[in-house]
């Protein structure tokens, strides 16, 4: 630990304060790709040079530096991009400021004609144009009476598409440049969705040459893209240095390597950050780091693009660093130049604990004991204590119940309890949560007998399960994958149905006990992929299909790769939802989108804390524990001019309103109330409730999900005016707060005075006691009133409108 | 059985019930639930039943005697009873059957255990937090959970001091879905128990007190629910926790392997408690018994072998055994048994598991030598699985019985009957039948057959003075039949009498007792069925019908082309004066080949009725069963005749027949 702090002190002191490009010199320069080969006179290479390559001065000179051939019958260079001329090899040059790179070129085959390719290079063009995108021709319905497979996932639907429909009246064989699938994009004809091209560049000059050469497929034989790299695959622009030339290599199954960056899409992850253009120039925007995803057809690769200005008056303060939560945590401030807030109080600490880990707010008699601690340990023991006490187990089995759908219309009213009971003692025993999914994933037998199985229960098919269990437990929104290959993201329709094949076995029966249904694994029942009619076999992601012997559950064949070390979603999907719960914003935000496009906000971050959950045999005990006995964990949500607008990197706590569940119970605890709900005893709390209650219209206005999604989206915290009228003068507060059976008139009946009860208040509310100000102010209202209890009872309404009560902080 | 037929019958017999026996039966006591201070094997029974319509309250019966009423108060109540006596020397501990016995009718049964545990009456209703009830560490207790309101005991341990706690309430017919929690004085849980396998939805558990002092026994239902259905009755002490025998269902005086909750197993001795229903204990001097139930079966079955977890490995099975019992001992297990058939031999193969009290849901596979399959089954109407094949050759073939989810441990077993010609079942959907005072009261049973056409012939055995019953001959065709009681001049003008209907198969010769089969549970009804798995049917005197009917002859006899006639005269009371029109109870399809009745409409006293046989008419004897119907304005009353024997014979078997007579 200590040397951690040493270190990044060094760095503050060996790092210059600021920089500024536009003064710096070029000290050096590099071409990127260095060397290069040119096939056919159709092939080009974009370049992009990089001056100061190792300096922390390093910009992009792509646009800026002369380029020379050295031999310009065998290439030359236009706007940075190099053609091929003639066979042979050369050297392409680059200066700036004195300062000369070079790459090596080979030219081959210049006078062979090489036809266009439709797979990778028309459908290619035609999603880098946008004409098969969801708005446009790709939508199910097409546009304009023209329709193509979204972002050309049906390569054999829009090749026939483009060549037979309508007689072939889209495309003029003879005149190419005549065709309507140039004209309209070109807005020579009227085109509903505006000009999508340019003549003669390169996503042009693709489609005519195809419509010249016949329109014909891709010969057998002809290579295959196999991935694409974006190159630089990081980099970290400061002040001045506000653009990156990208570059898009192509790998194909030939083992030649292409500049594919024309035909390639790209997109930012924050264009507040960085915009890119359609030739791959990224753009500063602002400051921060923006990934930027390039896309051709379903190969993608991302850049981690960090734009910097330096801060006046910055000064990085190493803040104390208690484990490698916060080594990772303060690493990434230090580079992006934010400085982190100071520790929150020891009231705030044991408010936000109680509250992250038991969903309730701490009594008053814990608050007096911690207050009075003064042990340097008393902050870990309170997030031992409250780990080890069953309100921690009912509280995060709440949060599983929302996500497992655990409601009575799915599982029936006796199945609601069943079940959540299981979830309370499987967050209670801390089972391992690699061993929870397996459970749930491969659940058999009776429902009631074995509570897991409602996992099948709420998925009622494999579509359902496949969607599910791939939000849950992979973090992957894979739902569009169902219609079609994902326009984001890597996953396939052979992805999606080869998962759901794993699921579509299972069957389903009642059985003579109420309410039960058993649960069981059929011997027969195939998935078909409905685009190719392909019988799918089990598929694990990033791994490919698997034979499962015909008497094997194939559910357990998923669960076992799913729930092993090695898998590379599992871990990360549910460290980052921990991380999520416990810090008020996950890693990668929303916690079950994982993709390359939203990539985490601190990735060595993430991967420690998998790490972490692995070697604890995936306990959320001590991930939690871990984070919370964290520096990091333990920060004021008090911003200061140099995290004032972090929202992302974890500088400062995260302010949250509490949930619905949290709140009113709060309220309940404030004023000494219980609230009543049916069919439940006296003294159930919201966060206990195993089904969310019917018509209880505080509850809904606060955001409590039905249940019906497993997504934590379900949960709404976005504030609105309802919510104002319940806490303003809504019948629960109003209520509670003037029940002569709660807090108030308790207190009064006991004697207490104004100042104690005051101090009772905030004791219970906000753990800690009021500033004298308050106190007058409370003081100042009573002795204004004519009415003592009528006068407390307003500084109760304050105490719970106030925004310290709704929110944590 | 099949389902739509099944249906028919309870039609039927509901229409018979609401015409002619409900009137008769309408004092029955309607039972909710009986509290016991005592119910104590070889000691004490005191007992308050609660319902309604309690007039007249005679006794509590029970399958070891009746507990006599004790009226408590100035005035009988009519929705408490009260039973005060003993229970006799040869009761175990166990699950009762018993039913509140009034002059007007019997309950429908309810189910109490007998324990050898001191009976707890609290004095309070045990609802407060934390508890003022502090448990005997041996005691049990009867009571009901009001909706949301869990009961709460104390309980003071030692440190190190094991106690063991088991809740019936599943198991006796209740609406409690039980949970059991232990917690310590400020509220923490140290013990939960919810759905212990074998138990049917109740819960036990064992704890041990880490430290000395007082714990806190909660009880409820798992959703909240509550009502004066929601009884219980709970046990707690040092007495062995029982999840079940192996087998579930045996002779008496056979032995069973207790389970216990690791899959430990005690042997114990089956006693008789019904006759149906028996009980296996384990005692434990001076801290009670744990103690399993056990279904009465006419055999001990032959108990599978470990390892037959395939075809080579098979338990063989000697040839015509009726039973085999095999538990699933591990998750995943897969009991092989090998069979020896014959060609055209019909086997049945019906699995026994979740209603007698084992978790299990069997799927039972019949391959042949060359391991052909050649059925499956995994629910078949009425029982968890059953087989029905005609084996195609003579040979070995292999029977496979695996839990459909693949799960396994101690209580998870199965019994399975093996039958070698086919397979009749006879059940009956009644439970109590009102006989009227000079007249006739029928009990409609079911008949099942699968691959047996074979006749079977009802008799009815335990019946009072003066209640006469005529075998009933049940032809190849009939799926239902009528077992007619007729009440005579010698019969008491009251009785309660628990009756057995047997079905010979007369063919082999073989008696098996007519099942109740109970009507379709109602929603959230409980499935344990095996104290249910009874074969008596009460009798009880009821006063005269609207109208009664009588045949002039018991026995007709017709030639294939002949004809009988039977006069049959009503007596009528009161104003029911209409029309009756006489009919076959039975469905015309189901009536003997060749056999048609002509049944006129009865203006008033008499009428006679025709049995026509044609030539397709096959000799034998039959039994014919007729019943009338009135109708006045919206009433409509069907009442039976008594049984008809109509015996077809040839005419040469009549002259036979005729001149031994003579000679004798």
């Amino acid at each position: 630990m200590r040397y951690i702090h040493a270190l990044l002190t060094c760095c503050v002191v060996a790092l210059p304060s600021s920089a500024a490009v536009a003064d710096a010199a070029v000290e050096a320069l590099k071409i990127s790709p260095a060397e290069f080969t040119l096939v056919s006179a159709r092939s080009y290479q974009q370049l992009a040079v990089t001056a100061n390559p190792e300096a922390r001065t390093i910009f992009d000179a792509s646009a800026a530096a002369e380029f020379q051939s050295l031999n310009e019958k065998v290439a030359v260079v236009r706007d940075g991009i190099v053609y091929p001329v003639g066979d042979g090899q050369t050297e392409i040059r680059a200066t700036l400021g004195g300062r000369t790179a070079s790459a090596h070129v080979t030219v081959r085959e210049v006078a062979k004609h090489e036809p266009v390719v439709f797979g990778t290079e028309v459908l290619a063009a035609l999603t880098k144009a946008g004409c098969n995108m969801g708005a446009c021709h790709g939508s199910p319905s097409g546009k304009g009476g023209f329709r193509l497979s979204l972002r050309g996932y049906d390569p054999e639907l829009d090749l026939l598409t483009l060549r037979g429909e309508f007689f072939n009246r889209r495309s003029n064989l003879l005149k190419p440049e005549e065709s309507l699938l140039l004209r309209k994009p070109l807005m020579v004809v009227a085109h509903g969705g505006g000009q999508r091209l340019q003549p003669n560049q390169p996503v042009y000059n693709v489609l005519k040459n195809w419509i010249a050469e016949g329109m014909r497929a891709e010969q057998e034989g002809t290579p295959v893209l196999e991935r694409i790299k974006l190159l630089p695959e990081a980099r970290v622009l400061r002040n001045d240095a506000d653009r990156q030339q990208l570059v898009v290599q192509g790998y194909f199954s030939d083992g030649s390597v292409r500049d594919v960056t024309p035909l390639t899409a790209f997109d930012s992850s924050d264009e507040a950050v960085a915009s890119v253009s359609a030739s791959a120039m990224v753009r500063r925007e602002g400051r921060g780091e923006a990934t930027i995803l390039a896309r051709y057809l379903d190969r993608m690769s991302t850049s981690q693009i960090t734009f910097l200005t330096d801060r006046e008056g910055y000064d990085w303060q190493p803040p104390e660093i208690a484990e490698s939560v916060d080594q990772l945590v303060f690493k990434k401030l230090y580079q992006l130049q934010i400085q982190p807030s100071d520790l929150c109080s020891d009231s705030d600490f044991l408010r936000r604990a109680t509250l992250d880990l038991t969903g309730r707010l701490p009594t008053v008699e814990e608050t007096t004991a911690f207050l009075e601690d003064t042990t340097e340990s008393r902050r870990s023991a309170v997030i031992d204590r409250l780990l080890a006490h069953d309100d921690y187990a009912r509280f995060w089995s709440l949060k599983w119940a929302d996500l497992l759908r655990c409601n009575s219309r799915r599982l029936t009213s006796t199945g609601v309890h069943k079940f959540r009971r299981w979830l309370f003692d499987v967050v209670r025993t801390d089972m391992p949560l690699n061993r929870f999914a397996h459970e749930l994933l491969t659940a058999r037998g009776s429902t009631q007998h074995n509570p897991a199985a409602n996992y099948w229960r709420a998925s009622r098919d494999e579509i359902d399960a496949t969607e599910t269990t791939a939000q849950l437990f992979l973090g992957i929104r894979i739902q569009c994958a169902k219609c079609h290959n994902h326009p984001f993201e890597k996953w396939t329709q052979d992805d999606y149905y080869g998962i759901a094949a794993a699921f579509h076995r299972v069957g389903r029966k009642a059985t003579a006990l109420p309410q039960d249904e058993f649960i069981f694994v059929k011997d027969t029942g195939e998935v078909t992929q409905p685009r190719t009619g392909q019988t799918m076999k089990v598929r694990l992601l990033l791994q490919g299909s698997v034979d499962v012997p015909a008497d094997q559950d194939r559910r357990a064949v998923f669960a076992d790769w799913l729930t092993a070390d090695t898998n590379p979603f599992f871990a990360r999907s549910v460290a980052n939802r921990i991380w999520g719960h416990v810090m008020g914003r996950g890693i990668v935000e929303p916690v079950d989108d994982f993709r390359d496009s939203n990539p985490p906000s601190n990735p060595e971050l993430l991967n420690f804390l998998v790490q972490e959950l692995v070697a604890s045999n995936y306990s959320a005990k001590h991930l939690i524990r871990t984070i919370m006995n964290s520096r990091v964990y333990q920060l004021s949500s008090e911003r200061n001019t140099f995290n004032q607008d972090d929202e992302i990197y974890f500088s400062h706590a995260t302010t949250r309103m509490l949930t619905a569940e949290q709140l009113l119970d709060a309220i309940c605890d404030v004023t000494g109330v219980p609230e009543q709900y049916k069919g439940m005893p006296a003294g159930t709390k919201a966060i206990d409730l195993v089904d969310p209650p019917d018509g209880h219209k505080f509850l809904q206005v606060f955001g409590q999900p039905q249940r019906e999604l497993a997504c934590e989206c379900e949960r709404s915290s976005d504030s609105n005016l309802s919510q104002a009228l319940q806490l303003i003068n809504g019948p629960v507060v109003h209520n509670k707060v003037r029940s002569e059976q709660g807090n108030i008139h308790r207190w009064i009946a006991a004697g207490q005075s104004d100042r104690q009860i005051i101090s009772q208040l905030y004791l219970t509310a906000l753990s800690r006691e009021p500033a004298e100000q308050e106190f007058e102010t409370a003081l100042k209202h009573i002795a204004a009133s004519e009415n003592r209890t009528t006068a407390l009872e307003d500084v109760a309404w304050a105490v719970i409108n106030s925004k310290e009560f709704l929110f944590q902080h | 059985m099949h389902r739509t037929h099944l249906s028919a019958i309870r039609l039927l017999s509901a229409a018979l019930v609401a015409g002619s026996l409900s009137p008769l039966n309408a004092q029955a006591p309607a039972l909710d639930r009986i509290e016991c201070t005592s119910f104590a094997p070889n000691g004490s029974a005191k007992l308050t039943a609660y319902g309604k319509g309690f007039k007249n309250i005679l006794y509590l019966w029970t399958p070891v005697g009746r507990i006599p009423y004790q009226q408590t108060g100035d005035k009988p109540s009519e929705t408490e009873a009260s039973f005060e006596g003993t229970l006799p020397d040869k009761a175990v501990p166990g699950i009762y059957e018993v039913r509140v016995v009034a002059d007007g009718g019997i309950s429908a049964p309810h189910f109490l255990v007998a324990d050898d545990l001191p009976f707890f009456t609290p004095t309070d209703k045990c609802e407060a937090d934390p508890p003022t009830t502090i448990l005997p560490v041996a005691c049990c207790l009867d009571g009901h959970i009001d909706p949301l309101k869990p009961k709460r005991f104390g309980l003071s341990l030692q440190q190190d001091q094991q106690v063991n706690i088991d809740v019936f309430a599943r198991r006796l017919d209740s609406r409690l879905d039980p949970v059991l929690r232990l917690l310590t004085a400020d509220g923490r849980e140290l013990a939960f128990a919810d759905d212990t396998p074998g138990l049917s939805g109740d819960a036990q558990l064992s704890f041990t007190a880490p430290t000395a002092g007082t714990y806190t026994l909660e009880l409820r239902d798992v959703q909240y629910s509550g009502g004066g259905t929601h009884y219980f009755h709970l046990r707690v002490g040092g007495f062995s926790l029982i999840q079940g025998s192996y087998p579930r269902r045996t002779s008496i005086a056979d032995n069973v392997a207790c389970v216990g909750p690791d899959s430990e197993t005690i042997d114990a001795a089956v006693s008789p408690i019904g006759t149906s229903l028996s009980g296996a204990a384990v005692t434990n001097s001076g801290l009670g018994s744990g103690f399993a139930m056990v279904a009465v079966a006419p055999g001990r079955p032959a108990l599978e072998q470990e390892p037959n977890n395939d075809r080579e490995s098979a338990t063989p099975v000697a040839t015509d055994l009726p039973a085999v019992a095999g538990r699933f001992q591990t998750d995943g297990d897969i009991d092989w048994f090998r069979l020896s058939g014959r060609q055209q031999q019909h086997l049945c193969v019906t699995a026994y598991t979740r209603n007698v009290g084992s978790p299990a849901d069997v799927v039972l596979e019949l391959q042949d030598a060359s391991g052909k399959k050649l059925q499956e089954s995994d629910d078949s109407a009425g029982h968890d699985a059953q087989l029905s094949v005609v084996l195609p050759a003579d040979g070995h073939y292999f029977l496979s019985v695996r839990e459909l989810s693949g799960q396994g441990g101690g209580s998870w077993t199965y019994d399975l009957d093996l039958e070698w010609a086919g397979r009749t079942e006879v059940t009956t959907t009644v439970d109590t039948v009102a006989v009227p005072a000079g007249g006739t009261a029928t009990i409609p049973v079911s008949v099942n057959r699968l691959g047996s056409s074979n006749p079977v012939e009802l008799t009815v055995e335990g019946l009072p003075d003066g209640i006469v019953s005529v075998p009933v001959v049940v032809s190849d065709k009939q799926k239902t039949a009528f077992v007619a009681l007729q009440s005579t001049a010698a019969a008491p003008t009251a009785f309660h009498h628990q009756l057995h209907v047997s079905a010979r198969h007369l063919h082999s010769d073989r008696k098996t007792p007519v099942l109740f089969s109970p009507p379709a549970p109602a929603k959230n009804a409980p499935v344990y069925e095996l104290p249910r798995l009874r074969t008596g049917i009460f009798a009880h005197a009821a006063a005269a019908a609207e109208y009664s009917l009588l045949p002039d002859v018991a026995l007709v006899t017709v030639e294939p082309g002949g004809e009988a006639k039977i006069t049959i005269t009503a007596t009528r009371t009161g104003d029911w004066n209409q029309p009756i029109t006489l009919s076959s109870a039975v469905p015309a399809a189901e009536l003997p080949t060749g056999i048609t009745i002509s049944a006129p409409e009865m203006p008033k006293t008499t009428a006679e009725v025709v049995l026509k046989a044609d030539g397709k008419a096959v000799p034998g004897r039959y039994s014919i069963s007729l019943q009338g119907t009135l109708k006045k304005d919206k009433t409509t009353i069907v009442r039976p005749v008594p049984t008809i024997t109509l015996e077809i014979r040839t005419a040469d078997e009549k002259k036979a027949t005729e001149k031994k007579a003579t000679d004798e």
